[in-house]
């Protein structure tokens, strides 16, 4: 069973996502990143891309964004700032 | 009688006009209240998380080097950012917020606090005030909140910040909690001071020196943009609640004119069937 943890999304104006995944791969500044549970505590910047969610119920989400952005990972939980809205 | 019913008459009518002149602000003032409550309502929450994480980056990384953070030599001198309305007719807002600066004023060498306002209340208030120097001042944005404006008077701050002008920035806002509650504060705004807290050894992607120089700007704009949203909603609230209580008075008033009349106007009428009834007597006697 895979394990799971929570990922927040939030852009200035609104919560873009809120949820437990089992995975996530998101576009930092240096190429795709793939994050699973248990991941080491880590803040990168993001580029412009898409966001891919492996959601606990099984089906995938993607997210399309634009601009700039921070991901911090800290103890199961993924907060993306995006600063700006979605593409 | 004291008054005669044109003099009651006119009253009413000034009243009346008043009344509708404060209802239709308090209706403007809650529409622009409405909006502006749903933006802080949707950025508050994103600012916390920036606030979080570059608390945690903060306390986590040693020997940050970032103009933002580092101590300058104290020789006291403050810049004050005054947040005040444009137009009156809000209630104690203005005066809640010259409260707490003065007593803020009185804590410091005046001479070495340096202004920038926003909001015309401000700098009525303190054009008169004497040994405080004025930096720069914007009016006009009358609680409508703008990018550009909000860009712009950041820009000032941090450019007389950076260059050494001043060595700490404060803010005076008044905080928005609830449409009824308001607090005015005094709030230190740089050289950022991260609280102590956990400690996380963070994986850095680039490297840190480049996310703090990112991250670091991008948590004072939000900062800044999210004290002004908050004191151009509790501005909104004020006014709003004002007027209520005007339109609300201007009501009590009416009613309390509309009986003085009818009972002047009765009054007269007996006086005069007083007349006919007694001048009739007269006759047949």
């Amino acid at each position: 069973m895979d394990k799971s943890f929570s990922v927040n999304i939030v852009a200035p104006e609104r919560t873009l996502y809120k949820g437990k995944v089992f995975s996530m791969i998101a576009p930092a500044a240096t190429g795709y990143l793939g994050v699973l549970a248990n991941h080491a505590p880590m803040v990168t910047t993001l580029g412009s891309g898409t966001i891919t969610l492996r959601e606990e119920s099984g089906s995938t989400k993607t997210i399309d964004f634009k601009g700039k952005g921070f991901l911090e990972v800290l103890n199961n939980e993924v907060t993306l700032l995006l600063e700006t809205g979605v593409a | 009688m004291g008054q005669s019913i044109r003099q009651i008459k006119n009253r009413i009518k000034s009243v009346e006009n008043t009344e509708k002149v404060t209802s239709a602000m308090q209706m403007v003032s809650s529409s622009k209240l409405n909006r502006m409550d749903m933006l802080l309502v949707a950025v508050r929450p994103y600012f916390l998380k920036v606030e979080s994480l570059t608390n945690n980056l903060l306390t986590s990384v040693e020997q940050i080097e970032s103009p933002f953070i580092a101590s300058h030599q104290a020789s006291g001198k403050i810049l004050l950012c005054l947040i005040t309305s444009d137009s009156g007719l809000c209630g104690v807002y203005n005066n809640n917020i010259f409260r707490v600066v003065d007593e803020f004023l009185r804590s410091r060498d005046k001479s070495k606090v340096k202004l920038v306002l926003v909001g015309k209340k401000g700098f009525n208030y303190f054009k008169k005030h004497e040994g405080v120097e004025i930096y720069n001042s914007y009016i006009g944005l009358n609680g409508k909140y703008s990018e550009s404006s909000a860009k712009e008077i950041l820009k000032l701050i941090i450019d007389k910040y950076l260059s050494g002008a001043v060595d700490e920035v404060y803010v005076a806002y008044t905080h928005f909690q609830s449409a009824l509650v308001h607090k005015p504060i005094v709030e230190k705004f740089l050289n950022l001071d991260p609280q102590k807290g956990k400690v996380y050894d963070y994986i850095f992607d680039p490297d840190r020196a480049q996310i703090l120089d990112e991250l670091i700007p991008r948590y004072v704009w939000m900062k800044f943009r999210l004290m002004l949203l908050e004191a151009f909603t509790a501005e909104h609230a004020s006014r709003t609640v004002a007027m209520k209580m005007a339109t609300e008075n201007a009501r009590d008033m009416l009613q309390s004119l509309t009986l003085l009349r009818n009972k002047v106007r009765q009054a007269k009428i007996t006086e005069e069937m007083l007349d006919i009834i007694s001048s009739a007597e007269a006759l047949k006697g």
